[in-house]
């Protein structure tokens, strides 16, 4: 028997040699069994055709009965169902987003050259993690309408959880007893970013000073116990640098401290 | 008395209530924990002064663009600026620089001479004031330009965290069956294999001399080695079947790839100088491929459908305490090392069920964290390591943009860079050239 060799693509596409026999004359007995088979291979087509087309008759009609007898908002609600299961959800982590901070507000100016500019009006600028739902509500509850700290805060007060005029920072350990420091302290140290760079622990002072009226008169850092890392100082610097003034005077009984002293935050990188 | 009553008692108050806080030398020190988030260092680098506006030009967007995408440094915008620079020269007044935001400055000026360069730099840091902290001069011909500044940012990475920058290093890939290579950056792209053929997944020694890749230039997927600055390659593994995902030993001695000389993709070490096989690692009905040696070289990540689907496998270098580390997503490939010391994190292609894309992801083998590094970017595949381990290179494919080589921080934050255009398969990331 003759053997012809034939080349053929692999999917990697190597090509591989075979050889393979030639085909042997086909027998006439064959012949009537293939015609045999066609018959019965149109005949199993025509039946399962057949089959088909009445099922989809009957489906039809079923169809046609439901609808009369179902409201239009059942198959909408139908397929509002299948759209929320089509949108998947990733099992995979989403990318991580650094959190916006608002900037700290323009300086405003004055249009009159002779006058001062006005001051804006705002919000306290109260970091979330530092808002206290508690005595966010005790300050319209328990509002004190009396003048603010015009003496100083008893022991009693200094000691009570949330603060005598209903400060934001009432429950916070740092603030209990004075809502006027612990908002400034808010002030100061919200949002403070540590550059990549430095990596050793260290610890920076930042201090300010306030004016009568509450506005940041001097912002520093103590040249006692700066870091020994110009990046995590200048860190600092540019947290004090972004620190607002405060909304209200300073009380009478901070003003020693406050406007002459000023107050320090000890900053860490750890 | 009473002032010292005035004086002492809102400080003892103070004191109690605030807990934490002391008073000392009268003033309120508040020891408090503050809550700090990393962010990036700002740095400005203002417009090179000199006689050469071309040159003075490309320096400064070098060093712009090598800072910026370091993954360690913010660049500010020179529109910001308030110093007068011309007044400064290569001084700074730190107030003005303070006051833009700037943690450190650059000061840079460029002479040429002759077809001669040199490039001063000074670096200064706000806090410290005037006194530069750094001070280099470089000096080549006009055409080093770029090569010269790359040093110069390599310089300042040092200085700043101790480790040494990627400038200076380039990246392997497949483009259009040949391969090329580029600088880091995307400048300087030239083709490595000159033939005809299918040349695909380039795979850089750790000396960065040499290339290894998969040919089909005669005929069969083939091993080959070529010199990473162009030559005649040498066929280094020529098994029936694949030869194909090399990935070099530390030492640079043996390669992990993937054959198929016995029917079934299996992942053996070879000898990278001659091709012959010193262990089986594999021995399965799966497809088993993809190796990535660790930086340490006691382990072997690699791709094994063995549980159904593409997963991620780690194995010791002897192929002992073979184990799935991939558990989230049904299909994960690709694995590359991060080369850095101390950390044991993969990054690999992520195939995203819900979308049906493929993203960059790492994980830390430590706590089996996963960090996201693309996500709603078209397709992002093949991620490679630049040699510090601080970002990663990867083949997007993205509306808009097209496809190509983008660079992103290996810590998923910052924006990412497109340094290739076109079709940029399989980029391997060589080491920082000496």
């Amino acid at each position: 028997m003759d053997r012809t060799p034939i080349v053929r693509q692999t999917a990697y596409g190597m090509q591989a040699f075979a050889l393979v026999p030639e085909a042997a004359p086909r027998p006439r007995s064959t012949a009537l069994s293939h015609t045999a088979g066609f018959f019965v291979t149109i005949g199993v087509h025509i039946f399962i055709f057949g089959a088909v087309y009445f099922m989809h008759l009957a489906d039809t009609d079923l169809i046609n009965r439901r609808a009369k007898e179902e409201p239009v908002n059942a198959i909408e609600a139908g397929l509002a169902i299948k759209q929320k299961a089509a949108a998947k959800k990733s099992p995979l982590p989403s990318k991580e987003v650094v959190e916006k901070v608002k900037p700290p507000d323009a300086p405003t100016v004055s249009k009159n050259a002779e006058a001062p500019p006005e001051e804006k009006k705002k919000k306290p600028d109260v970091p979330k993690e530092a808002q206290d739902k508690k005595s966010v509500f005790d300050k319209y509850r328990n509002l004190d309408t009396g003048s603010l700290t015009s003496k100083a805060p008893s022991q009693q007060d200094a000691n009570q959880a949330g603060s005598v005029d209903g400060s934001e920072f009432g429950l916070l350990e740092r603030a209990k007893g004075d809502p006027y420091v612990g908002e400034l302290i808010g002030r100061m140290t919200v949002d403070f970013v540590v550059p990549t760079v430095v990596t050793a622990k260290v610890t920076a002072w930042g201090c300010v000073k306030l004016d009568d009226g509450g506005k940041i008169a001097e912002r520093f850092l103590d040249p006692q116990h700066k870091s020994r890392s110009a990046a995590f100082n200048s860190a600092v610097e540019e947290r004090l640098r972004r620190t607002s003034d405060m909304d209200k005077p300073v009380p009478n009984h901070l003003k020693e401290l406050l406007v002459k002293q000023g107050a320090c935050v000890i900053f860490k990188n750890e | 008395m009473r002032h010292l009553q005035k004086r002492v008692i809102p400080l003892l108050l103070l004191a109690l209530a605030a807990g934490q806080s002391v008073a000392q030398e009268g003033r309120i020190i508040i020891n408090t924990e503050v809550k700090a988030r990393k962010g990036l260092y700002p740095i400005a680098v203002p417009p090179a002064t000199g006689s050469e506006p071309s040159v003075q030009q490309l320096v400064t967007d070098v060093q712009s663009f090598d800072l910026g995408v370091s993954s360690w440094f913010k660049v500010l915008d020179p529109r910001s600026f308030l110093a007068d620079l011309k007044g400064e020269g290569m001084s700074i007044e730190p107030k003005k620089w303070a006051d833009v935001g700037a943690f450190g400055v650059v000061k840079t000026k460029v002479t040429t001479g002759g077809g001669q360069l040199t490039i001063e730099l000074k670096l200064y840091e706000v806090e410290r004031g005037a006194i530069p902290v750094l001070e280099k001069t470089y000096r080549g011909s006009v055409g080093d330009a770029r090569k010269l500044t790359h040093m110069w940012a390599n310089d300042v990475v040092m200085y700043f965290t101790g480790e040494p920058g990627f400038f200076a290093s380039q990246i392997a890939f497949s483009n259009s069956k040949k391969i090329e290579v580029m600088d880091f950056d995307g400048y300087g792209v030239y083709a490595l294999t000159k033939n005809d053929s299918i040349n695909v997944l380039p795979a850089w020694s750790p000396t960065g001399r040499d290339l290894a890749f998969t040919s089909y230039m005669r005929g069969t997927p083939d091993l080959y080695v070529v010199s990473a600055g162009g030559g005649r390659p040498r066929r280094v593994s020529k098994f029936n079947g694949m030869n194909t995902g090399a990935s070099y030993s530390p030492d640079g001695s043996k390669i992990a790839l993937t054959l198929s000389k016995d029917g079934n993709p299996e992942i053996y070490i070879v000898n990278a100088a001659d091709g012959a096989v010193l262990r089986r690692l594999t021995d399965n009905r799966f497809i088993d491929t993809s190796p990535a040696w660790s930086p340490d070289g006691s382990e072997i990540a690699f791709v094994s459908n063995r549980e159904g689907t593409p997963q991620i496998f780690v194995m010791g270098a002897d192929g002992s305490n073979q184990r799935r580390v991939s558990m989230v997503g049904s299909e994960n490939q690709t694995p590359a090392w991060c080369p850095r010391k101390g950390v044991r994190v993969l990054a690999y292609t992520a195939k995203d069920d819900s979308t049906g894309k493929y993203d960059v992801v790492t994980l830390d083998l430590a706590t089996g964290k996963i960090t996201r590094i693309t996500q709603n970017q078209g397709n992002n595949e093949e991620p490679t390591w630049s040699p510090n381990g601080r970002v990663l290179a990867f083949y997007s494919v993205r509306a808009g943009s097209g496809a190509g080589i983008y660079l992103a921080n290996a810590d998923g934050t910052g924006e990412q860079k497109l340094v290739f255009k076109g079709e940029g398969r399989s980029p391997d990331w060589g080491p920082q050239s000496k």
